[in-house]
């Protein structure tokens, strides 16, 4: 017998396919990701430019089984509804968190306050539905982020692992740049950007654990908070803010912008922790792997919901395995990006 | 205190060890946690379920002095980990063969320590993953559900 969960997921579906018969057919875009499959089913115009721009970067993936699929439609543009939940929407504009009863841990389910917006992804098949009520007013992190969390949940059963850090790097292989906000890691991987490093990540990026770890590039985009936008004016001059939030970034679409400088991928060398040290100069130094713990884990797990100790071993292990730095920033910034390519020649390799 | 049995509060405590250092982190309430001194020793025999005294009198064996501020500092270090939730009573069940007394000999005693990080909630108002407002599986309230 079907859960209430399952019958739900099967009415999306039933509402995706009139929304698509709506806007003239559905329209199929596959992408290839981390050697996975990824396919977008939109019906309907209007989400494809706030959900691929960030995943421009990515091949097309050819035909055959999709390791995600999500299906797509905007509510306004089709003039499909989203079916009545089978649960109470969270009432109030505030955030809140709310828990998967026992039994249900087999679905993802993603809504914001305002009943403007829907995902909810089972994990086991790996499909996925996203309903909003009108794409154009998603906000900006959207487009440089979107569906980060399903991304994540999809991810764990990949043996993938969605983490709170950028990369940059070199031929060589890339720095995994890890720290809480403001500590200095986006400002490091835009400089880096900006510098002609190969590009992956400026906060999200997926590790793909083994001999040689590798860090995936999700999202191609780079975000600037407005107060940051002086320190980069290359980048400020690219910048786009489609629908403003509070939470104050523009984004840069790096594949459109430095598509010769996104990687699809690089092998790590090192974890980084880079912090604002206020001195001329850039510098770096070895630290314990408990320490580059310390800067990586906490931010992943506490942002990343239903996280669990399969991160945590993850990023232990990657600890363990590749030297560990500090890295202070100093006050000179166009010294930086050579600093991490010297950080990443003392590596050996 | 010094008789109680504890155990990990699984499944919202993880940890990792490494040499000289545990990293514990509460995923419930986003705080994490450094553990020292001797608590790399202490905190795996506090999970199996050794009690503060077994724990105490196994460091005094071993030969750590003295044996009145060794077992203050065991209990001072277990009130500390019960106040963070990072561990929970036991319930009722056999006790664990106590810890071997003839292990490595302690040289110098460090008391173990706990140093915390509440740093977290800041940093999801400053740079939160922002589609995670609102996320899992709602209760459906009779009165207004539907299937």
């Amino acid at each position: 017998m079907a859960s209430p969960i399952d019958t739900y997921f099967a009415r999306l579906e039933t509402a995706f396919s009139r929304a698509a018969q709506r806007a003239g057919g559905p329209r199929t875009v596959g992408l290839a990701l981390a050697g996975r499959t990824i396919r977008f089913v939109f019906a309907g115009a209007a989400l494809p430019p706030v959900l691929l721009p960030a995943l421009a970067h990515l091949p097309e993936a050819g035909g055959g089984a999709a390791d995600l699929e999500i299906l797509c439609w905007d509510g306004q543009e089709t003039g499909e509804p989203l079916p009545e939940p089978p649960w109470r929407w969270p009432e109030g504009a505030e955030p809140v968190r709310v828990a998967l009863p026992a039994g249900e841990e087999r679905h993802q389910l993603l809504v914001t306050p305002g009943r403007d917006t829907l995902a909810l992804f089972a994990v086991e098949t790996g499909r996925a539905v996203l309903w909003t009520a009108e794409a154009r007013r998603l906000p900006t992190h959207w487009h440089g982020s979107p569906l980060v969390t399903l991304f994540h949940g999809w991810s764990r059963r990949h043996d993938l692992h969605l983490l709170h850090a950028g990369c940059v790097g070199t031929e060589r292989g890339g720095v995994l740049l890890a720290g809480r906000g403001g500590s200095g890691k986006s400002t490091t991987a835009l400089l880096g950007l900006t510098a002609g490093l190969r590009y992956v990540s400026d906060d999200y990026c997926l590790l793909a654990p083994g001999a040689e770890p590798r860090a995936h590039c999700l999202f191609s985009t780079g975000k600037l908070h407005r107060d940051h936008l002086p320190r980069f004016p290359t980048l400020a001059a690219c910048a786009v803010d489609p629908q403003p939030d509070e939470f104050e970034k523009k984004v840069v679409f790096a594949a459109r912008h430095f598509p010769d400088a996104v990687a699809l991928d690089l092998p790590l060398r090192a974890v980084v922790l880079p912090r604002v040290a206020g001195r001329p100069e850039t510098a770096w130094a070895r630290i314990s792997p408990a320490e580059a713990l310390r800067g990586l884990a906490p931010s992943t797990l506490f942002q990343l919901p239903a996280d669990d100790a399969r991160g945590l071993r993850a990023m232990a292990g990657l600890v363990r395995q590749l030297p560990c730095f500090r890295l202070d920033l100093g006050l000179r910034l166009e010294a930086i990006a050579p600093a991490v390519v010297a950080l990443l020649a003392e590596t050996g390799t | 205190m010094t008789s109680r049995r504890f155990r990990l509060n699984e499944p919202d405590v993880t940890f990792e060890t490494f040499e000289g250092e545990v990293l514990v982190i509460h995923l419930g309430c986003g705080n994490y946690y450094s553990l020292r001194g001797t608590a790399p020793l202490v905190w795996p025999w506090l999970a199996a379920g050794y009690s503060a005294a077994e724990i105490g009198a196994t460091l005094v064996a071993r030969g750590a002095e003295p044996a009145e501020e060794i077992r203050a500092a065991v209990d001072d270090f277990v009130a500390k980990l019960i106040e963070e939730k990072l561990l929970v009573e036991r319930a009722e069940e056999p006790a664990p063969a106590p810890p071997d007394p003839a292990g490595p000999r302690i040289a110098a005693f460090a008391p173990p320590s706990l140093e915390s990080y509440r740093d977290m909630q800041d940093l999801l108002l400053l740079d939160p993953i922002h589609e995670v407002d609102v996320t899992g599986w709602p209760a459906r309230p009779p009165e207004t559900g539907r299937t």
